[in-house]
């Protein structure tokens, strides 16, 4: 009898160690489990680096969090493990790593090393994109656009009348690219005044323009540059390429003065344009010439190379340094030039990169042709919002002509050129924190 | 002489001046010039002025002047200049349309008006006079008003077709697509001449749907407003050929043909356009009807062969919907049919055309067709064999009697008789063309190994591995790998093995099963015996019992760890259920449990596609 009560006890003292040790067991497991992380590393080990950004972006987009893991294993990103988010990665062939909570511990605790120069970024949320895209035809693409899409990333298009109207205020993020803010169609006259793409551009600009109650394309186009700036200045984010960089600097700066030649407004330019110009209205460069002739595919002596004529270069040869920034004291730089090389293959666009005596002081110059005056790719401020500029074309089409089919990057997937343009996008999902300097 | 002398001095004294002033002019002229190149209009301006001063009636200074006047916006002087220019050149109509231009551009827009119509009433029957004004506007971009100017001068002149060319552009320039189409229908109206040039302008806007919608709607209203014009209605034709419906372009070519008279040599043509361009229907058509209406014609074998190919075809579409409609059946676990579309119909006029063109390249052909349907489609290889037999012995064509001699050889394959299709593919290895000889050469190494001479077969291949540009490389190298990889490992398993392969290739899919199970049970551990598992899969496939595919290719994938087809055959698991199954969950879980086992497999990538597919992602 007694050995059957202490069995019945023991029984009860078992099922009670039982229940506990399970809830222990079930505690630390999922303790454990949530503190697995999910890493994408960036550096070479990374199948598609485009995708990646995309994916960081999806997760953001779901209400997820992400760690950018500044200048480690060239900017990598950590999320707390999920089979959804491993399956996603794995769907869109991106590289991950799992690490449990030791390994994990063991990169963040690296990474605050004072002597590494590393940090890392929280992004929170996923920013609202827009893209500044004409709705007519154009035979040429937008390296932006193809960025965004092939890293599934999604944007709405907005244009001239969308920008005058104030719906800029609702995204976070705003691109342009080989846009001509000046109101001279892109100089293609001399080549291009014939062809259909053209003449239907000219009429369709000049027909919104009227819409719109302006009286000429260029004005209406001035018009535009100044809400981009009121945007900016409000706290937007601004990443332009190509000639919509010098062209929208160009504008602002010739806000009181016509710039145009008779074949693109109808009247001839003021001819005291060039004096006339007011560089504390433009951003980022000052003390430019015009290029005032018409039949030229040049707007200014901002693009250096000079465009036209196209400059005989070996791609073999061109290639950019991006700089190197402390990730601890300067992030926003650092975020914009996370790459897995120090040395991006250079390319060309009607605006290549920018005369370097010709950048306003303040901006923070990012990439660079070595031993030149070529300064390709830079960032500045603007009232609460920054601008990122970056010339070229298509990071991996050297010469990308009018008409050329646009760029697979399903065959670039470790672009770096690509990856700047990324940067960008996931530059406004980062959390704003102190900053040290 | 001295007087003469003394006068030839004088002249010379007197002109030397002249002649150093002259190139002087001349090089501030240029100098002038180089300022307006770089757009130094400032500089440009005094030389011109001082310039027009000397020399007031030379017309260079003049336009110099007055080009700079206008870039410097000295619309005043510009304007005076010209009507100062208008009392020297009085009557010209072209300096009084610049005058025009010179007002619109000062913003005095009812003075440019007035002038410029001015210019027009003064040779208002005169179309030159209307293009210099319109041509003043268009540089002014007043494209709307060149359109009214050009629609006047119609109504003035009583041409109603003139301007069609300006027109036109301009419209398209406006996305005005039914104008400009109504525009480009005026230019080729009775004259064919124009066609080409009009369906490429045609072609700038009806690539957008847009712009062929409403281009088709709009010439239809032409060709129906005026439809005994062949022009149009070819145009018209063209219009639905580039949007493939020629269906609605055989409407048109019945009728072109008829109005042209031409004895049924448009609906030809078109038919073989239809033909080339896979418009079986409209193609079988057309030629049935040039067949029916016009039999004495010379091209009417060509037409004959022509409707027999595109009943063939025809019938070769039946034949993938007859699948689909088996998917189903077997959906609904019925059992699946055997029965092949019917190629009656095609075989029936190949045969006609063979009996009335006896002896000819056009039987020979239709020989060859014959052979063919029996062979791919009916599975009668006596029947093949015969009909290829017979398109060699009536064909002079070295291109066909090879072809027939192959076929030949793949015919005697499929029906196990292997001692003549070696001969007869031992005909064609000494034929000239590379090509053909190293197919023969390849089905005479294939034929080696089915019969378990591998040492034999790897000689023949050898040859055939080192051209690694040609198409057969790929197959020589496999076949090559596979046997040297077993031959000494496991000879006798290769034999059955290669057995089996034969009884595939004469498409006796059950017998094979049987065989290659053998293999497998026989030779457990051997070299080939995932090859032979995955062959099980395909043939379980095409018998139409997706499950046991499932089963052969689920073994490989998740039994025979060190196979090279695991992940090939984890990749067809997601396939069988993706296309045979549709059964879109599985197919995804299976696709990524490829990703997640094998995330660099070649097939990777595709199945990364497959899943974004099957779950609708936007892509």
């Amino acid at each position: 009898m007694k050995s059957a009560v202490a069995s019945s006890k023991y029984q009860v003292v078992s099922r009670k160690a039982l229940v506990v040790v399970s809830c222990y067991l079930l505690l630390t497991t999922s303790i454990l489990f949530s503190q697995t992380k999910l890493l994408i590393p960036m550096d070479f080990k990374q199948t598609d680096h485009l995708k990646a950004y995309g994916i960081t972006f999806w997760l953001l987009e779901k209400n997820g969090e992400a760690d950018w893991l500044l200048n480690y294993r060239g900017g990598s990103f950590m999320f707390d493990y999920s089979e959804v988010l491993a399956r996603e990665c794995r769907v869109r062939g991106v590289t991950f790593e799992q690490l449990n909570n030791a390994q994990a511990s063991s990169v963040y605790a690296d990474i605050q090393r004072d002597d590494n120069n590393m940090d890392v970024v929280r992004l929170e949320k996923a920013p609202k994109i827009a893209v500044y895209v004409p709705p007519n035809f154009k035979p040429w693409d937008d390296a932006v656009t193809l960025a965004l899409e092939y890293a599934e990333i999604p944007y709405t298009k907005v244009w001239d009348e969308e920008v005058l109207t104030g719906k800029l205020a609702e995204y976070d993020w705003l691109h342009l690219h080989h846009e001509d803010f000046t109101g001279q169609y892109g100089k293609f006259y001399a080549n291009y005044r014939y062809a259909p793409w053209y003449v239907e551009q000219q009429l369709l600009y000049e027909k919104e323009a009227k819409r719109l109650g302006f009286k000429k394309v260029s004005d209406e186009k001035k018009a535009v540059s100044r809400a981009i700036k009121e945007y900016i200045g409000s706290g937007g984010f601004m990443f332009a390429m190509c000639s919509a960089t010098d062209s929208y600097d160009i504008a602002l700066a010739a806000e009181d003065v016509d710039i145009c030649d008779v074949m693109f407004d109808g009247d001839p330019p003021d001819p005291n344009a060039q004096q006339k110009l007011d560089f504390t209205k433009s951003l980022a460069f000052e003390n430019f010439s015009l290029d005032k002739n018409p039949m030229r595919y040049e707007y200014s002596d901002i693009d250096f190379p000079a465009s036209d004529p196209p400059p005989l270069r070996d791609p073999n040869t061109d290639y950019f340094t991006l700089f190197e920034f402390s990730a601890k004291y300067d992030p926003v730089p650092t975020m914009l030039t996370q790459n897995h090389v120090g040395i991006v293959r250079g390319f060309m666009g009607q605006t290549t990169a920018f005369r370097k005596s010709l950048i306003k002081s303040p901006i923070v110059l990012l990439a660079q042709k070595e031993g030149t005056e070529e300064v390709k790719y830079l960032h500045g401020n603007f009232g609460r919002g920054t601008f990122t500029w970056y010339g070229g074309h298509d990071p991996e089409d050297y010469t990308h002509n009018v008409g050329e089919p646009p760029t697979d990057l399903a065959l670039y997937k470790n672009s770096p050129g690509y990856r700047l343009i990324l940067n960008n996008v996931l530059f406004p999902a980062a959390k704003k924190k102190q900053q040290k300097t | 002489m001295k007087r003469i002398l003394a006068l030839l001095t004088i002249y010379t004294s007197l002109l030397l001046p002249v002649v150093a002033q002259q190139q002087q002019d001349m090089l501030r002229y240029r100098l002038a010039q180089n300022h307006e190149q770089q757009g130094e209009w400032e500089s440009a301006l005094p030389i011109y002025e001082s310039l027009y001063r000397a020399d007031p009636r030379n017309y260079l200074y003049f336009d110099g002047l007055r080009r700079t006047y206008a870039q410097l916006k000295e619309y005043d002087k510009a304007i005076n200049l010209v009507r100062e220019r208008m009392t020297i050149q009085q009557n010209d109509v072209a300096l009084q349309a610049m005058l025009g231009t010179l007002y619109y551009q000062a913003g005095k827009e009812a003075a440019a008006d007035s002038v410029w119509n001015t210019v027009i009433r003064s040779q208002a029957k005169d179309s030159r006079i209307y293009r210099l004004v319109a041509s003043q506007m268009i540089e002014n971009r007043l494209y709307d008003r060149a359109i009214q100017l050009y629609l006047r001068a119609r109504a003035e002149t009583g041409n109603k077709t003139e301007f069609a060319e300006e027109l036109s552009w301009l419209y398209v320039s406006f996305q005005q697509y039914e104008n400009a189409t109504r525009e480009l229908a005026n230019l080729v109206r009775g004259n064919p001449a124009r066609l080409g040039s009009v369906q490429v302008r045609l072609a700038a806007f009806t690539a957008r749907d847009e712009g062929a919608t409403r281009a088709l709607v709009e010439l239809k209203k032409e060709v129906a407003a005026e439809p005994e014009d062949v022009s149009l209605r070819t145009l018209l034709a063209w219009l639905h050929m580039e949007h493939k419906d020629y269906n609605s372009a055989l409407v048109e070519y019945r009728k072109i043909d008829e109005l042209k008279s031409a004895n049924g040599q448009e609906l030809f043509n078109f038919a073989q356009r239809a033909l080339s361009d896979k418009a079986y229907h409209a193609a079988a058509s057309a030629f049935r009807e040039v067949i029916d209406a016009h039999p004495a014609r010379q091209w009417l074998p060509v037409a004959r062969y022509g409707y027999a190919r595109a009943i063939e075809e025809q019938s070769a579409n039946d034949a993938a919907l007859a699948s689909s409609v088996d998917k189903e059946a077997q959906e609904e676990e019925k059992p699946a049919s055997e029965t092949q579309p019917s190629y009656q119909a095609a075989l029936t006029l190949y045969e006609a055309i063979i009996n009335d063109y006896k002896r000819t390249e056009f039987a020979a052909q239709a020989y060859m067709r014959v052979g063919t349907i029996r062979r791919n489609h009916l599975f009668d290889l006596d029947g093949a064999i015969e009909a290829f037999n017979r398109a060699r012995t009536a064909s002079t064509s070295p291109d066909i009697v090879t072809e027939s001699i192959m076929a030949i050889g793949e015919a005697l394959t499929a029906k196990n008789d292997l001692a003549s299709a070696r001969e007869e593919y031992a005909r064609v290895t000494s034929q000239a063309r590379t090509e053909i000889r190293d197919r023969a050469q390849f089905r005479l190494a294939e034929l080696d190994y089915f019969s378990a001479q591998f040492d034999s077969a790897l000689v023949k291949i050898q040859s055939l591995t080192t051209n690694v540009t040609a198409d057969l490389a790929n197959d020589a190298l496999q076949l090559q790998y596979f046997i040297q990889e077993n031959k000494t490992t496991a000879a006798d398993a290769l034999a059955a093995f290669a057995k089996a392969d034969l009884l595939v290739r004469q498409n006796k899919h059950s017998e094979a099963v049987q065989r290659f199970n053998e293999v497998i049970n026989r030779n457990p551990l051997a070299l080939l015996v995932d090859d032979a598992v995955m062959r099980l899969g395909d043939l379980y496939l095409k018998l139409k019992q997706p499950n046991e595919a499932l089963g052969s290719f689920g073994k490989v994938s998740r039994e025979m760890t060190s196979s090279i087809y695991k992940d090939y055959a984890q990749f067809r698991i997601g396939e069988v259920y993706e296309l045979t199954l549709h059964d879109k969950q599985k197919a995804i879980e299976e696709y990524e449990m490829l990703l997640a086992k094998h995330p660099n497999s070649l097939y990777a990538e595709e199945a990364r596609k497959r899943i974004r597919v099957l779950r609708g992602d936007n892509l």
